[in-house]
């Protein structure tokens, strides 16, 4: 089963209301209220045009992200009445209510339970129920008010429905329109071969689907999790410790799931549908799987600080967004994780990941590469590592800091392969010393674009107050005089 | 005369077993400065040593206790970028893994700058490092205290601009609870700015100055001249149970070893080593002339 919304925002102003957009040079009605509506404007009309009509209307710019954002958030509310709920752009919203509608006692309370808490969020809507969701698409824009069609009657309620009921572009519709064909229904009778001839396949695949001869899915807003409790209050709920309760009773449920799958939590989230139709969310994350109710709630309660409870929340749901088998934990064999191994860092992890973002925690890992800033990269913590990687290594010494990217400095060296002499770095001058290299570091063949440019010769450098820098020269002194080479600072040794 | 056994100990050795009347008192004296007792217990050195002795015997405690706040900074432009510090911190922490220490280190910083190619050769497993970034100063003092109270670290460096003297109580008693050391790095974007803040009073148990020095250097011909061993003066600015006092130490593949000076000194004022007149009546001159 399909249900169709379709919204529009609702003003009740003694002036009509016009949203104007710009096209080219022309200012087009974007949208236009109901006043307007009735005194024979409508959208896609020159403002101009307009104007002439109705001189009292009062113009605002249309903000087509900004509805689309709220679209985005009203399919997010819409979750409440299934979790597949996406929003069709630019007006409509598509909920499949399939194995839902018992839960209202029917379809037809479900609909009219919808279309009263819209119409309560101050949006005009109009809801249609069928099986297909071309059909509901169609009978929510074109057929009668609040229409729920029975499955098998799906081609006789659509025949008598204008022919841009069938979602078509306004080429297709104009074409049909001169040829007199302007209903479904004239085009049950025709040879399909012909009609494709003449219009493409496109027509008869949406002919097809909103018949159910042709299947369409709908992708919901966001992937469906597999483990998925939530709880519905008597009464609306705001204290700080009814929702610390509540997502208590939560957890052991979903816990007391996962548990029978061997599975543990990586990302949970947790929704709180609101009295005002608004719907916050949360997401925690954990460094590995995890079943732990207590370090799980300790992770929520972080973020349930941030959770704005408005006029109270009348249901919560908790649900695993991600869940990976649950390993019992093998020592590694060859210790080499003595820190890492140890369970009760997990916990420390996660709590700054999620305080801080993902991505702030990271443990460094040795890259098999020739070039400094390839050769070590700071990868997620607690992963395995990767084969072949090691620290161990026969090169010359490297320095504690290294910028990436390498600053540029103006040096002054003699040609072609000497240590600078003085260089100038965040605008001071330095005069070198004592200095050791080069070091030639030439990128992997199967990387370097042209290894004569990049290649780099590293000198290690102490200049008059014995503090050491890493320079390098990039490229190679060479005929080419138009484009000497550049000179890096690339790091700074203890 | 204790400045001076501070300074030149190889002339005046600690006495390998004091009397029992010192020990009591020396536990008494440690119990009221809430310093470790773990040395005068004979137990397991429960502390971060250099290893150079000149170093660890003046420091009480004999290096620098777990569970204590520590402050290092650079000098001069290194204010900004926290060479000096991070190498010095890599080291003490590779020392205390090497005695047995477990646990990961928590490196705090608002730049992902560390190179852990250089860490192996400072004696820190990169394998056992993990490092977090943050975005401001406030966060990162969050982050060094949270993680001060998971003991299985083995220590928490953070690297830090502004800090107050309330901040840093709050660090010094999570440390203290924990027992996990906290070793601070002062570093920011503008050295100028940091040069007043870390002057600030902050309740850390020692706080060090670091600052390179020119080294001996390798004259091979056709060469110019080469760089030698790393040479730093370490200055133990403030030290709670302790004195002030500085050294001029050299890395060798050992470790840390104090440095000679290259040439005979004709006079104290023929070795300025720092160019530094505010402190022209510093102790470095004792030593470099006696």
């Amino acid at each position: 089963m399909t249900s169709n919304t379709s919204g529009q925002q609702d003003k009740i102003e003694p002036a009509p209301l016009l949203l104007v957009r710009a096209s080219g040079n022309l200012r087009l009605v974007h949208g236009a209220d109901d006043i307007a509506l009735a005194r024979g404007l409508c959208p896609g009309q020159r403002l101009a045009d307009a104007l002439a009509c109705v001189p009292e209307a009062r113009v605002e710019d249309a903000d087509p992200t900004g509805d689309l954002a709220r679209l985005h958030a009203l399919a997010q509310w819409a979750t409440r009445f299934s979790p597949h709920a996406t929003p069709d752009a630019p007006d409509g919203l598509m909920i499949d209510i399939t194995g839902c509608a018992h839960l209202w006692k029917g379809e037809e309370k479900l609909m009219d339970d919808a279309l009263a808490r819209l119409t309560r969020q101050g949006f005009t809507a109009r809801a249609a129920i069928a099986g297909t969701i071309g059909a509901a698409w169609a009978s929510a824009r074109f057929g009668g008010a609040h229409s729920i069609i029975p499955p098998g009657s799906i081609s006789t309620a659509l025949q008598a429905l204008p022919i841009r009921a069938l979602r078509l572009d306004d080429a297709t519709a104009i074409g049909l329109d001169r040829l007199g064909l302007r209903r479904i229904g004239d085009l049950y009778p025709l040879h399909r071969a012909e009609v494709t001839k003449r219009f493409g396949a496109a027509l008869l695949t949406r002919l097809d689907q909103a018949l159910g001869y042709a299947a369409e899915t709908l992708s919901p807003l966001a992937p469906l999790p597999d483990h998925r409790v939530s709880l519905v209050f008597a009464e609306p709920i705001s204290a700080p410790e009814s929702i610390a309760r509540a997502s208590e009773l939560l957890m052991t449920r979903l816990l007391r799931e996962l548990e029978t799958q061997e599975l543990g939590i990586r990302r949970l989230g947790l929704i709180a549908h609101r009295m005002d139709d608004e719907s916050p969310g949360l997401i925690i994350g954990t460094a590995r799987p995890s079943r732990d109710a207590k370090h799980l709630l300790k992770l929520l309660a972080e973020k349930i600080e941030m959770l704005d409870p408005g006029p109270g929340i009348e249901r919560m749901s908790l649900s695993a967004l991600v869940a990976e088998k649950m390993n019992s934990v093998q020592a590694d064999f060859e210790r080499r994780h003595p820190g890492l191994a140890e369970a009760d860092l997990a916990p420390l992890v996660d709590r700054l990941t999620n305080r801080l973002g993902p991505g702030s925690v990271t443990t460094p890992r040795a890259v098999a590469s020739h070039i400094p800033e390839r050769a070590a990269t700071f990868a997620p913590p607690m992963e395995r590592r990767v084969p072949g990687s090691d620290w161990s290594t026969d090169l010359p010494p490297r320095p504690i800091r290294l910028f990436s990217p390498p600053e540029p400095i103006d040096a002054v060296a003699p040609v072609p392969d000497d240590p600078p002499l003085s260089f100038r770095w965040r605008h001071m001058q330095h005069r070198v010393a004592k200095a050791e290299g080069p070091e030639r570091i030439r990128p992997e063949w199967w990387q370097a674009m042209d290894d004569g440019k990049e290649t780099r010769d590293y000198y290690r450098v102490e200049i008059e107050d014995g503090r050491r820098f890493w320079l390098f020269r990039s490229g190679l002194y060479a005929q080419d005089t138009a484009r000497p080479p550049r000179w890096f600072l690339h790091g700074i040794f203890a | 005369m204790t400045r001076k056994q501070a300074i030149v100990p190889s002339v005046y050795p600690p006495s390998p077993e004091p009397p029992p009347g010192l020990i009591a008192l020396r536990r008494q004296v440690a119990l009221l400065e809430n310093l470790p007792q773990a040395e005068l217990e004979g137990g397991k050195a429960k502390s971060l040593t250099w290893g150079l002795t000149a170093i660890d015997t003046h420091l009480p405690g004999h290096g620098l206790m777990l569970g204590a706040l520590h402050e290092f900074a650079g000098e001069g432009q290194d204010l900004e970028e926290g060479a000096l510090p991070a190498a010095a911190i890599a080291r003490l922490i590779g020392r205390l893994h090497g005695q047995g220490g477990d646990g990961s280190v928590l490196w705090i910083g608002r730049r992902r700058d560390l190179y852990a190619r250089a860490l192996p050769h400072e004696g820190l497993d990169p394998d056992r490092l993990l490092h977090l970034q943050v975005r401001r100063n406030a966060d990162a003092l969050w982050a060094i205290e949270d993680a001060l109270r998971c003991r299985s670290l083995s220590a928490v460096v953070g690297e830090i601009a502004a800090l107050n003297l309330t901040q840093s109580r709050r660090l010094q008693l999570a440390a203290e609870k924990s027992g996990v050391p906290a070793l601070l790095i002062r570093r920011t974007a503008r050295a100028g700015e940091l040069k007043n803040l870390a002057r600030q009073p902050i309740a850390a148990v020692t706080r060090w100055r670091l600052c390179a020095a020119p080294s001996a250097g390798i004259v091979a011909a056709p060469h110019p001249i080469l760089p030698g061993r790393p040479r730093w003066r370490l200055d133990l600015w403030r030290c709670r149970g302790g004195r002030p006092a500085n050294w001029f130490i050299e890395e060798h593949d050992d470790g840390w070893r104090e440095a000679t000076l290259p040439q005979p000194v004709p006079a104290p004022l023929g070795d300025r080593l720092l160019a530094s007149p505010a402190e022209a009546d510093d102790v470095e001159y004792e030593r470099a002339a006696g």
